[in-house]
This record gives structure tokens, sequence and C-alpha cells, in this order.
């Protein structure tokens, strides 16, 4: 069986969970490897949950927000995507595969631009292979009898 | 040494302008440096009454950010008030403080931070000519034990048990004051000794651009091998005068974003988020790295974000009390330019002005 990627995918439910529901409700299914992660506004995903995704074993990491333009709370986003590229840096900076952790910030869009958006993110995460960087991993305990 | 140093003039100075001010009750307490138990150590000292005025010095190892402490002096300097009451009226005391030109910057960014009120910090600025690394001075005299340093303008006399060895100072000077562009205090009340001229720097990121241009797995292996000795006793933590939560992300327990161990992964999230949070508002004062036991780099992370924050926003921490925090206040209209492009702004594009009425900006948090 071939290799597939864990996908987290954190979305604002306001713009483009939209497209997930859409897609959902025209018997899209979505691929078992990817989870969503439903988040009110952009604004509110922190660099401790992208941190903790990739400590966890997630192969690639999207951040889906909406456009400036018809946000609601345009202002946040802003200032979220200010210190987002800062994270995005610093983490290639340390080594970190770049694209490992993408960030998205496109107009509110139906199904299938989600999809297609995260498809090709798999793609491109397929091709660097799996995480092995900031990948927290336990040695299995030995139980001594 | 026979003849005053400067720094021995400017202890003089120092100990008289904290006389006056004490007495005349000006301000109610000063934060400066006492001579450390350790030779090339000093420790932080608040003087409350004139007898300890005697105690304070400055000499080229004053390394400690003295800013750290200003919020919770300044505290215990107020009248006393039930926090259920409004904060009283009258007028409080003040405080009076040493600052160089980082340590002023940090104390500009605790005024935009609201962390500090203005009206009661004396600033005391002192030009730094460059502090010392106790480490760089150790390294110099291996297996050897070091018990007195004598200072002179350029050079520090090293005595040992059975040895005597003079060394340049500049060459010791730690590397962040190296590569320091301005030394001179950006706030000033009262100044001790003469200004420093700023420094023309023309590579102040050279250390982090030779970084960058390593392949991605010699990053890795850079990063790895650095943090791979941090034992987490959080120094580097609880010396920086941007740390403040009075819950770190490190001690939270629910939810636990980083195990407490000495795992290499959760050290490693740590000094990346630690530095993280330091974004847009990092100094480079280097307190971190001088007094990190194990003696690891970890200024690498917050000087990148710096040069990071510098070409993408065109801003630089703690230059002017009025400006608005880079990454919390900003235009809207900023926002194509990022959007469009993540290269370095044209630079009359770079400014970004703080809006007077609110409207055209947005405060965030």
């Amino acid at each position: 069986m071939s290799w597939e990627p864990g996908i987290v995918v954190f979305c604002c439910s306001e713009c483009r969970c939209t497209g997930v529901e859409e897609a959902a409700g025209s018997n899209c299914k979505a691929p078992c490897n990817v989870r969503i992660v439903r988040v009110p506004c952009a604004s509110l995903i922190s660099e401790y949950m992208i941190m903790s995704a990739l400590r966890s074993g997630a192969d690639g990491i999207l951040v889906a927000g909406g456009s400036f333009d018809d946000c609601h709370s345009a202002g946040e986003k802003v200032g979220d995507h200010r210190r987002f590229v800062l994270l995005e840096n610093l983490l290639e900076f340390i080594g970190v595969e770049p694209g490992r952790v993408h960030l998205s910030w496109e107009s509110a869009s139906p199904g299938d631009q989600l999809r297609v958006l995260i498809e090709n993110f798999t793609e491109e995460v397929k091709a660097l292979g799996p995480a092995s960087k900031l990948v927290k991993q336990l040695e299995p305990v030995q139980v001594v009898e | 040494m026979n003849m005053a140093t400067i720094n021995d003039q400017i202890t003089d100075e120092i100990r008289k302008e904290a006389r006056r001010l004490l007495k005349t009750g000006e301000v109610a307490a000063l934060i400066g440096y006492a001579a450390g138990s350790l030779p090339m150590t000093v420790k932080p000292l608040v003087v409350r009454c004139l007898e300890d005025c005697e105690r304070l010095v400055w000499n080229t190892f004053c390394v400690l950010n003295l800013a750290t402490y200003l919020p919770e002096v300044l505290s215990s300097v107020e009248t006393p008030y039930d926090p259920r009451d409004p904060r009283p009226e009258e007028p409080q005391a003040k405080v009076a403080i040493l600052a160089t030109g980082c340590w002023s910057r940090n104390i500009v960014i605790q005024i935009q931070e609201k962390r500090v009120d203005r009206e009661r910090v004396v600033v005391i600025g002192v030009g730094s000519r460059g502090m010392v690394s106790r480490a760089k001075v150790k390294a110099l005299f291996p297996e050897k034990d070091i018990l007195t340093v004598d200072e002179g303008d350029h050079e520090l006399v090293v005595h040992g048990a059975d040895f005597t060895e003079t060394i340049n100072r500049w060459a010791v000077v730690r590397d962040n004051c190296q590569t320091c562009a301005h030394p001179d205090p950006v706030l000033v009340d009262i100044r001790i000794g003469e200004p420093v001229s700023e420094r023309k720097n023309p590579h102040p990121f050279q250390q982090v651009e030779l970084l960058e241009q390593r392949s991605s797995e010699e990053r890795w292996a850079w990063f790895t091998a650095e943090f791979s000795t941090c034992i987490r006793c959080y120094a580097c933590r609880n010396v920086c005068p941007l740390c403040y939560c009075p819950t770190c992300f490190v001690d939270d327990a629910r939810p636990q974003w980083l195990g407490k161990s000495l795992d290499a992964v959760d050290t490693g999230l740590f000094h990346v988020l630690r530095a993280f949070h330091c974004a847009g508002r990092c100094t480079d004062c280097g307190a971190c790295e001088s007094v990190c036991p194990m003696g690891i780099n970890m200024r690498m992370l917050t000087k990148k974000l710096n040069k990071d924050v510098r070409d993408l926003y065109g801003i630089e921490a703690g230059m002017e009390p009025e400006a608005p925090l880079p990454l919390t206040t900003f235009p809207l209209a900023s926002v194509e330019f990022i959007v469009a492009d993540l290269a370095p702004l044209p630079a009359a594009a770079r400014i970004v002005q703080p809006s007077s009425e609110g409207d055209e900006s947005c405060k965030h948090g």
C-alpha cells in the first residue's frame, strides 16, 4: 500500500468551511488522511496549534483562511498573516522543509476550490515524504517483570 | 590601573546622581548594578536608601537587562490599594533606571505595551561601549581559575592564581554588542558620560545570512546540535524583559503544548516558540545568551526574526514610544503589499504610519 501523508487543515468556518459543507452536500468524500479542524476565525489559530500538529506527526499543515476582502474581521486576520509569515520563515530557517506548513489566504471558495487546494497540497507533501523534523517520537516502554 | 577609567568615572557619576535623586525625593527607587560575588559578574540592585548608593557599580560586565525588573519595582513603590478599588488618582512615586541603547528600547516597548507609565520612569542614559562576554573570557583560559579581572579602557587584565595576562577588550565583547547599531539610549532623561555615536554597521545580520545560505539539511543539523545541550532551566525566558505572561506556555498543563522533559523535540519547540513570541519586540540585548549556563546561541533565532521584521515590515523594535507595535497595529492598506509579494517592500512603502483615528488601522489582541 502506498504511503499517504497525514494532513491537518485549519479552516475558517466562516469562509472556507462553506466549501466543506457544499462538498459534503454533493456527496463528495474527503480523503481519510485529511483532518479538518474548523475554527470560528482564522485569527484563532495560534502558533501552538500549528506546532502541536507538527509535533504530533502531521506530515502537512494547511492553514486556510478566507480572503481579506470579504472577511468579517479582516484586521485580525492581517495581524495573523503578519505573524504566520514570520513563523513560516523561522521554521524554514531551522531546517524544516519549506512546504510542510502552508498558508492560504484566498477568497471564500465553493467546495471544489477547497478540495483542489487540499489535493494539490497533499501532492506537494507527498513529494516531501514523511515528516521527521520536530516530530516527537517516544521510545516504546519496556515493562520489566 | 592608576588612572580612573571611563567606567570608573561613570560609576562615580551614577552614585552622585542616585544620591541626588533619592535625597530630593524625585524617585523612590533606582535600578542599577552591584558587584557580583563571582569575578566578571554583576547583580541587579534596587537602591531605596542613600546608604545603598555606594554599592552601585558600572563596568564592562553589565550584561543583564535592567528593564526586566522595571514593572515590578514600579508596582512596589505604588500606594497600596485594593484590586477592586479604582487606581489611586494622586501621582505615584517614580523609579529611575540605568539604560543603554538596547535596554532603553526595551523600556520603549514596555511603554508601547502599556506595562510602564512613561511619566513614572526616569531614564538615566549611559552610552554602551559594548559589554564583555564572560564565556568568551573564560574560553581564553581553559582549565584555569580566573580570580579577578581589572578593567582598562581598551584592555582587560586577567588575574589567576598563577598568571596575569592582558587581553584586548573588544575581542571578548559579546556578539550582539559587536553588531549593535544603536549603542546610545533612545530615551534619556538624565545623561551620564558622553553620548556614543550610532555605529554604521554594513552587515548587522551577517551571522544569520551565513546560516541562510546553507542547505536545509545543514541548517537542521545546526539547529539540533545547538539546542541539544539545553537543560530547560528557562533562564533565557526569566531574564527576558519581553517574557511576562503570568503563565508561560511551557508551564501550561491544560492544554499542554510542550512536554516538560529534555526530549530534543520539546526543547527545540520551546526555543522556536520562545523566539517567536519575541518577534517584532526583541532588541537584541543578548541577555538570554549571556545567562545561558550551557552557552547556547539562541539569539540566532530572535536575530532571524528581527531580520524578517525589518525586511518585511520595515520596523526596528523599540525605537519610538509613539510608534505602533509591528505585529498588532497596522494600516489595512499594507495588506496588499504583503499578500502580493513577500519580497522586501520599497523604502517609501515600508513606513507604517500610525493612524490617528483608528478607522484605517486595526488593533489586534
